[in-house]
């Protein structure tokens, strides 16, 4: 299911630092000129049929934000039926209990509310945002969508017509095919390095939903994250109304983590100007405690326009618009990748630079300043980045369950982080860069 | 589904922005995003104007110690020299360079140093710079970009790497596209004198013809004070922003005073036109078409009013009378949406475009299209369609109230197209007062064919046109 397109866009564009000499002299003043007056307070809240969720309260604010997320996802797509999940996660809002999909959908727009469902690799997810003084409907109806789902053949039909042609206005696609080519390469036969096509959509029938929806929907492996104007009490009673007519235990399969190829390598012609390259290289899982040195390093390599191949590629050679590394880590396993785009005719020379940056950082690791820089960015990002609005809160309540991480995580990361030593970091680069990576290739020629 | 360029970005990505994707290098925004996003709540906006002529907009938003600065500056790529387009961009890109007071890069590392991000774009009429970072760090954000206000040092070296980074982002998200190599056609159509015709990031030929005397007058003539709009949302008063804003930008000298921002207007348009792409990359054809359309600040401002209602009635979600005629009734289409981008100066744009489900409904996918367009524009919409609309754009309104950067972004661009804080705050209102007769006018006045350019996303074998 690896989309080229897809992944080149998870790495958010960070910058990280080259040299040392920090900022002005009247830094110093401005920086501590204005003091920060919000904070950010979790509570846990367990309803009276025990259903968890963590709360930031706001009674100020004008709406009311739920995020959830069920294990599921497509690793659970059995095999030929790939597309399921995703076909899923379209047939929620395709008419539940007494209401026809067009009778549900009218509701649903007629409250104003945003409700979403997706399917992640190894999650099945959805949202709901409404405003504050109007979430009655909006929860009913999704109480609605999650227990009792109709699935009508009808809209069945419909749904999968459109989503057979969403795949094949895309199959002349260089670089999605690209991305299935690579995931084929790296994965071979586990879940993720299959994808879906016209036929496996095609054949995807009522009972194959009723199934799915039955083995992942439950509430034995449920996060959730609540933000807004809405008090514990209050809370619990929606968890239950929304949440408590869902069986108590999944039956997700267990996926085992995949055996990656990596040295392998994809050609995928094109006939275009510009050519993409990627890399990719063994990663970490997140439960690993290597995740915090990998991430460091990974971010200077190629976190942003100060990352080491951004530096070298783009700002000294102007080879490239864009050349990032970043590192992906799931439950069980993950990949550390490095992408770059240019122009065609440079593509062979891109990639010998790109292999020697990514070379030289295998053999020295980066700097003490470079490690230090990178340390504080991460800190300082973690609220910038997750906490900027009511449902990006919400959904991060549920990232910080899934993984484990803990309601001190906030704070605690300041001294993952910080611990982290150079020691480590270099020693994980060495580990994971001196691997012969997978290797895709764009463009007109092989380069 | 595709999306429209309205500006380049600097760095790939970055800007996160509800319900707003991202495409690589370009800034879009969703069909549905909200077009007048900070309506709400935008009475509690502080603006004042520093002596040297920058105005300055303050929004207090408390909830996390973080802060947006954005600075605006009023030139965009329909400011430029005919035979210079893409210099707004191009510029924009070297404003990341050394300045007299610090090396490249240590923005950067400041703003990274801090957790925060950074990056800048360019649009039609507007390049904007702007900084996300935790609160504390704000006085040294503001510092940075008065210092690169005036102090940038061009060096012929710095342009030729970036002209070449550039290039390769022209190469990737216009050349490398068959779609954007449409849209960048259609729009060049459509425009028969405005400057709105030429495509954000300039032409090649033109890009590479750029001289380091050309951006030093460019700089010289748009990067003051005078030109320049502060825009901070998030953890702040005021009253701090207002000191902070004296001890840097007020610092800086008035610039030249500018003429109006007076543009060769569109004659009546007076022919049918369209244009076509057939590429190898392309399995299903898609159709597009972009409707000339009038500006939220012009006379007929109403009218932007009433087609933006309108677009949502017409084509925005799943509610929509296109999607439920095309894709759910007649199952002809696997997706279609009409927009209206009212983000620009001189002209609105209401797009609409659909992918059919098959390569052989392309014909009776337009008919479609075009049968409903008339139907609005005979028979109006009705009250039902009408008030529950207003509800959901209402509410989208609330809902992207909450992000600091759609809050910042919509005062920034009302303000650089010619519109007031006072504006934004009525945004709402503006949606609430259109009534249904107000909508089939507008229908029947800017529904012309004439008035709009065809595109059309071919296969390379079976050109179905």
């Amino acid at each position: 299911m690896r989309k080229l397109i897809a992944m080149t866009h998870s790495f958010a564009f960070r910058k990280a630092f080259t040299c040392f000499a920090f900022a002005v002299a009247g830094a110093a003043f401005f920086w501590a000129a204005l003091p920060a007056r919000a904070d950010l307070d979790i509570v846990e809240v367990t309803s009276p049929k025990g259903i968890k969720a963590w709360l930031v309260e706001d009674q100020a604010d004008p709406m009311v934000s739920i995020s959830f997320a069920f294990s599921g996802g497509s690793l659970q797509d059995p095999k030929g039926k790939e597309g399921l999940s995703h076909l899923m996660a379209s047939m929620l809002i395709e008419g539940a209990g007494d209401l026809d999909a067009d009778a549900f959908q009218q509701r649903l727009y007629e409250t104003g509310a945003q409700l979403s469902f997706g399917a992640g690799t190894e999650e099945f997810s959805g949202s709901i945002g409404m405003l504050a003084d109007d979430t009655e409907k909006p929860l009913e109806l999704l109480s609605l969508a999650l227990s009792s789902p109709r699935f009508d053949e009808k809209s069945l039909e419909r749904v999968r017509s459109v989503a057979v042609s969403g795949i094949e206005q895309t199959s002349k696609d260089p670089d999605r095919r690209g991305g299935e080519a690579l995931s084929a390469a790296l994965y071979g036969d586990h879940p993720l390095g299959r994808h879906a096509t016209v036929e496996t959509v095609n054949s995807i029938e009522r009972g194959d939903l009723v199934d799915l929806h039955r083995r992942t929907l439950a509430r034995s492996d449920l996060t959730i994250g609540v933000v807004g104007a809405i008090d514990p009490q209050t809370l619990g009673e929606v968890l239950d109304a929304v949440f408590g007519k869902l069986p108590a235990v999944d039956k997700v399969a267990e996926i085992p983590p995949p055996a990656v190829k990596y040295g392998g390598k994809v050609f995928e012609r094109a006939a275009q100007p510009q050519s993409s390259i990627v890399m990719v290289f063994p990663g970490v899982s997140r439960k690993s405690e290597d995740y915090y040195p990998a991430s460091l390093a990974a971010y200077i390599l190629g976190g942003g326009m100060a990352g080491r191949l951004s530096q070298e590629l783009r700002e000294k050679s102007g080879l490239t618009y864009g050349a990032y590394a970043g590192l992906e880590s799931n439950h069980g396993w993950g990949d550390l990748s490095a992408v770059a785009t240019t122009r065609a005719e440079r593509a062979k020379e891109s990639l010998q630079m790109a292999r020697q940056v990514i070379g030289r950082f295998a053999e020295d690791g980066p700097t003490r300043e470079e490690l230090e820089r990178a340390k504080k960015y991460t800190i300082g990002s973690f609220a910038v980045d997750n906490l900027a609005t009511t449902s990006s809160i919400a959904a991060t309540l549920v990232g910080l369950q899934q993984d484990d991480l803990g309601m001190d995580y906030p704070d605690r990361m300041k001294e993952l982080f910080g611990a982290v030593t150079l020691e480590e970091v270099k020693e994980i680069s060495r580990r994971l860069l001196a691997v012969e990576p997978t290797v895709l290739i764009v463009g007109p020629d092989k380069g | 589904m595709r999306y429209y360029l309205i500006a380049a970005c600097t760095c790939m990505a970055a800007l996160r922005v509800a319900a707003v994707p991202f495409v690589v290098t370009w800034l879009m925004f969703a069909p549905a995003a909200s077009a007048e996003a900070a309506a709400a709540g935008a009475a509690e906006a502080a603006t004042f104007v520093l002596d040297n002529g920058m105005q300055v907009v303050v929004v207090p938003q408390r909830r996390v110690p973080v802060v947006v600065q954005m600075v605006w500056y009023k030139v965009g790529s329909a400011d430029e020299p005919p035979g210079q387009s893409g210099i707004a961009h191009l510029f924009e890109h070297l404003m990341f360079k050394a300045t007299s007071n610090h090396a490249a890069g240590e923005l950067d590392e400041a703003v990274t140093a801090s957790g925060g991000n950074h990056n800048a774009f360019t649009s039609f009429d507007y390049t904007a710079y702007y900084q996300q970072v935790p609160t504390g760090a704000l006085g040294e954000m503001m510092a940075f970009e008065a210092d690169r206000m005036r102090n940038l040092i061009l060096s012929d070296e710095a342009l030729e790497t970036e002209r070449q980074v550039v290039l390769e982002e022209r190469l990737g998200s216009v050349e490398n596209r068959p779609e954007s190599l449409l849209s960048e056609s259609v729009y060049a159509t459509l425009f028969q004198n405005h400057p709105y015709g030429r495509d954000i990031i300039g032409w090649r030929h033109e890009i590479d013809a750029i001289t380091r005397q050309q951006l030093v007058d460019f700089y010289n003539r748009y990067y003051t004070p005078n030109n320049a709009i502060l825009v901070v949302v998030g953890d702040v008063d005021a009253r701090d922003v207002r000191r902070l804003a004296r001890e840097t930008y007020g610092k800086i000298p008035r610039g030249p005073e500018l003429p109006p921002r007076v543009r060769p207007m569109e004659p009546e348009p007076a022919t049918l036109r369209s244009v076509k792409i057939s590429d190898p990359r392309v399995s299903l054809p898609s159709f597009s078409r972009v409707w000339l359309a009038p500006s939220r600040f012009s006379e007929d401002g109403k009218a932007a009013d009433a087609l933006r209602v309108l677009s949502n009635i017409l084509g925005g979600g799943k509610r929509s009378r296109l999607y439920r005629e095309l894709v759910v009734n007649k199952r002809i289409a696997s997706g279609v949406f009409a927009y209206l981008n009212t983000r620009m100066r001189d002209y609105s744009l209401l797009n609409v475009e659909a992918t059919p489900l098959t390569a052989d409904k392309l014909d009776e996918v337009e008919r479609a299209v075009t049968a409903e367009m008339e139907k609005i524009a005979a028979d109006g919409v009705s009250e039902d369609e009408l008030r529950t609309t207003k509800k959901v754009l209402a509410s989208a309104l609330i809902f992207a109230d909450q992000s600091q950067i759609s809050r910042a972004l919509e005062f920034g661009q009302t303000l650089a197209i010619g519109g007031t804080v006072d504006d934004v705050a009525r945004a709402r209102e503006r949606i609430e007062a259109v009534t249904a007769d107000e909508i089939r006018d507008a229908a029947k006045k800017y529904f012309d064919p004439r008035r709009s350019v065809a595109g059309y996303l071919l296969p390379e074998e079976g050109d179905k046109k």
